[in-house]
């Protein structure tokens, strides 16, 4: 006996009511709940849905719920692997070498002080990426709210963090040297702020591809 | 899961034979073909089974697919080429592992 769309939705809903609130989590747990409820319907005579469930509830609630717990060390993990494929790109060689020709033209055209405004902006133009492609994905194209995709906040704001330090050491640019180390940096830091936004798109365009087409 | 302790550290391995004797397979399935394989004697709670198949995922050892089955979405794991390395790997080390414990707990069928 197979369940019918408003009984899964019920389970989906109490779900996310328990706090299981990323899409690609809770599907999988709707399917095994679903899965073991139907199990349980045709081996017993009795075909009322919400009395089974609410038995199933009773004995797994806790167990289930322990998944959505442990998802962050796999999310994490699954970034960082994509993070690296995407470092290794030779686009991001490009990126690098573009980003520090184009700082070490500001600083050769504009005074100081410009130059330093213009690096105290560089952690938001990495920062604005992932926020643009969270909001057309998940605002405009209405895409449900998933594990690896909030993680990725996290290295963000780390990276979000790097160019404030050295925004403080760049009063010292008095040399060459100095200012060629603080213009390596910075576009490193850009330049990895620009990998995750790629890793981003990606991730998104695979969840949208996986879920939102099926659902 | 039964003897939870003892059975722990070969989750992952009963995940991947599983994988590599089935073309695909979805967590509530591999949950139900443990119990039926050792006739009730193992069972692989859903807090076990799901983060050990996430792990595997984002290691790259096992490839997702989903597919809409019985008004629901169902993600099917499969094993990927490096998923299918390993696999000979794990199953050789518990091979071995079991020999060891045999020699210490039964030298005479060692």
């Amino acid at each position: 006996m197979k369940l019918t769309k408003e009984q899964i939705q019920f389970i989906d809903t109490y779900l996310e009511n328990s706090d299981v609130v990323f899409a690609d989590i809770r599907m999988e747990m709707v399917d095994h709940v679903a899965s073991d409820i139907e199990s349980r319907m045709q081996a017993s005579t009795t075909n009322d849905f919400y009395n089974v469930f609410k038995g199933y509830m009773v004995q797994n609630k806790a167990k289930l719920l322990k998944d959505n717990r442990q998802f962050l060390k796999s999310a994490d993990i699954k970034i960082w692997r994509a993070f690296l494929k995407e470092f290794l790109n030779p686009l991001t060689l490009l990126i690098f070498l573009a980003s520090f020709g184009g700082f070490y033209f500001l600083y050769s055209n504009f005074n100081i002080e410009t130059f330093r405004l213009i690096i105290s902006y560089v952690p938001l133009i990495g920062l604005s990426g992932f926020l643009l492609t969270y909001v057309v994905y998940h605002k405009v194209k209405n895409l449900k709210r998933f594990s690896v995709v909030e993680r990725l906040a996290m290295p963000f704001l780390v990276f979000y963090q790097i160019p404030n330090i050295i925004f403080n050491f760049s009063y010292q640019a008095k040399n060459l040297a100095t200012v060629l180390w603080i213009l390596g940096i910075v576009s490193i830091v850009l330049t990895l702020m620009l990998v995750l936004v790629r890793v981003s798109i990606k991730l998104f365009k695979s969840y949208e591809k996986q879920y939102k087409t099926l659902a | 899961m039964s003897n939870s302790k003892l059975y722990k550290g070969s989750l992952t391995t009963i995940i991947l034979k599983l994988l590599n004797e089935n073309d695909k397979m979805y967590g509530y399935e591999i949950t139900q073909r443990v119990k039926e394989l050792t006739k009730g004697e193992l069972k692989i709670t859903e807090g076990a089974l799901y983060p050990a198949l996430h792990k595997l995922e984002a290691e790259g050892l096992l490839d997702v697919e989903v597919a809409k089955v019985d008004n629901r979405l169902r993600k099917y794991y499969k094993l990927t080429e490096t998923g299918t390395k390993e696999t000979v790997n794990k199953l050789e080390e518990l091979a071995e592992y079991i020999k060891t414990m045999q020699a210490l707990v039964n030298p005479k069928l060692a």
